[in-house]
């Protein structure tokens, strides 16, 4: 009993440790950037455009750091379970919407054609802050895999079935091996090191998407028939009362 | 490697695209001609068709590491380019590859 508790320790432990050490790697590559960025203007005469590009980079530096620590804390929370987890009927049609503008001008620059067809009707039971998460949390890892082979396309659909609505989220990406499917959603798992394009994950967003669904009763399954053969997501929530099927 | 920098080719490889402009940027700056991989695999086609004098390699990269294009390099028998990782994660008492400087 004790050693097994001991084992268990060691092995939080240990997990806490390689997640210092992948957090501190992840955080070093935008700083080197913001860092170059900085040096580069204090050292040498730019032109307007050449500082504008120089600007752009480093907010964007900025927002995939952030990016990083709204994860670590949103998984540090549900970790801990102090998640009040509201249940409401919600039209996933519109949430998608939401989470689809406001990632549209970084899919464009990665020449990522978003698909989305959900028609209107479609009411889910979940927390609105969890369903946004889930959402942006699965298109954003869509689109890491889709920026490595230098565009494509994401495709959205959902559909009522069986007392539940069904999102379906079909990505031209670079794909896992079809054992992989269950271990994606694990904890630091990062089939892809590094991402892809310089987008930085975590092995936390998964993760996150997985405890969420589970939270609200719902779940989430990753398909992919191999690496270079694109991913296939699908969430599935209870239906609100009242669903038109 | 060429003295001066006018017109010495490096190829930057590097994983990242704000770190492989930025680099490039400031190498062109300098007067060298800069070509970029995004990968191990793209390096070394890339270094299989073109010459280079320099190459700055990210020892963290996709598919093929930094470690690994030196070694494919050193076997084909390339000895020409140089090889220098910018900004390598060193692990604990680990040594630098072959033929690369930290």
């Amino acid at each position: 009993m004790i050693a097994r508790a001991l084992r268990a320790e060691a092995r939080v432990l240990e997990e806490q440790e390689n997640f210092l050490a992948l957090v501190s790697h992840q955080f070093k590559t935008p700083l080197a950037s913001l860092q170059l960025s900085l040096e580069t203007m204090a050292l040498r005469t730019l032109s307007a455009e050449q500082s504008r590009t120089l600007i752009d980079r480093m907010l964007a530096d900025l927002a995939r750091m952030e990016a990083m620590v709204t994860q670590i804390l949103e998984s540090a929370r549900l970790e801990r379970g102090r998640v009040e987890f509201k249940s409401e009927p919600l039209e996933l049609g519109a949430a998608v919407a939401r989470v689809v503008a406001h990632l549209e001008e970084r899919a464009r620059q990665e020449r990522i054609r978003i698909s989305c067809d959900i028609g209107p009707g479609l009411f889910v039971v979940s927390d609105p802050l969890a369903l946004d998460v889930v959402v942006r949390n699965i298109l954003e890892n869509a689109l890491a895999a889709v920026t490595p082979l230098g565009g494509g396309s994401i495709a959205l659909s959902a559909r009522a079935l069986n007392g539940e609505v069904e999102l379906s989220v079909r990505d031209s990406g670079v794909g896992f091996r079809p054992a992989d499917g269950a271990r994606i959603f694990e904890r630091f798992t990062r089939l892809h090191p590094r991402g892809g394009g310089g987008h930085y994950g975590t092995g936390l967003g998964l993760f996150i998407v997985h405890r969420l669904m589970h939270l609200g009763q719902g779940r989430v399954s990753a398909h992919s028939e191999g690496v270079g053969q694109g991913a296939h997501f699908v969430l599935t929530w209870p239906a609100a009362q009242g669903q038109r099927s | 490697m060429s003295a001066t920098p006018s017109g010495t080719r490096v190829l930057v490889v590097e994983d990242d695209p704000h770190l492989a402009a930025g680099v490039m940027e400031n190498l062109r700056a300098e007067g060298y001609q800069v070509s970029t991989a995004g990968d191990g695999e793209q390096a070394l086609a890339w270094l299989g068709e073109q010459g280079c004098a320099l190459i700055v390699l990210d020892v963290m990269l996709p598919g093929i590491d930094g470690f690994g294009v030196c070694r494919t390099l050193r076997e084909q028998g390339n000895k020409h380019a140089g090889a220098v990782s910018h900004r390598a994660r060193r692990p604990r008492g680990s040594r630098p590859g072959p033929g690369v400087r930290w």
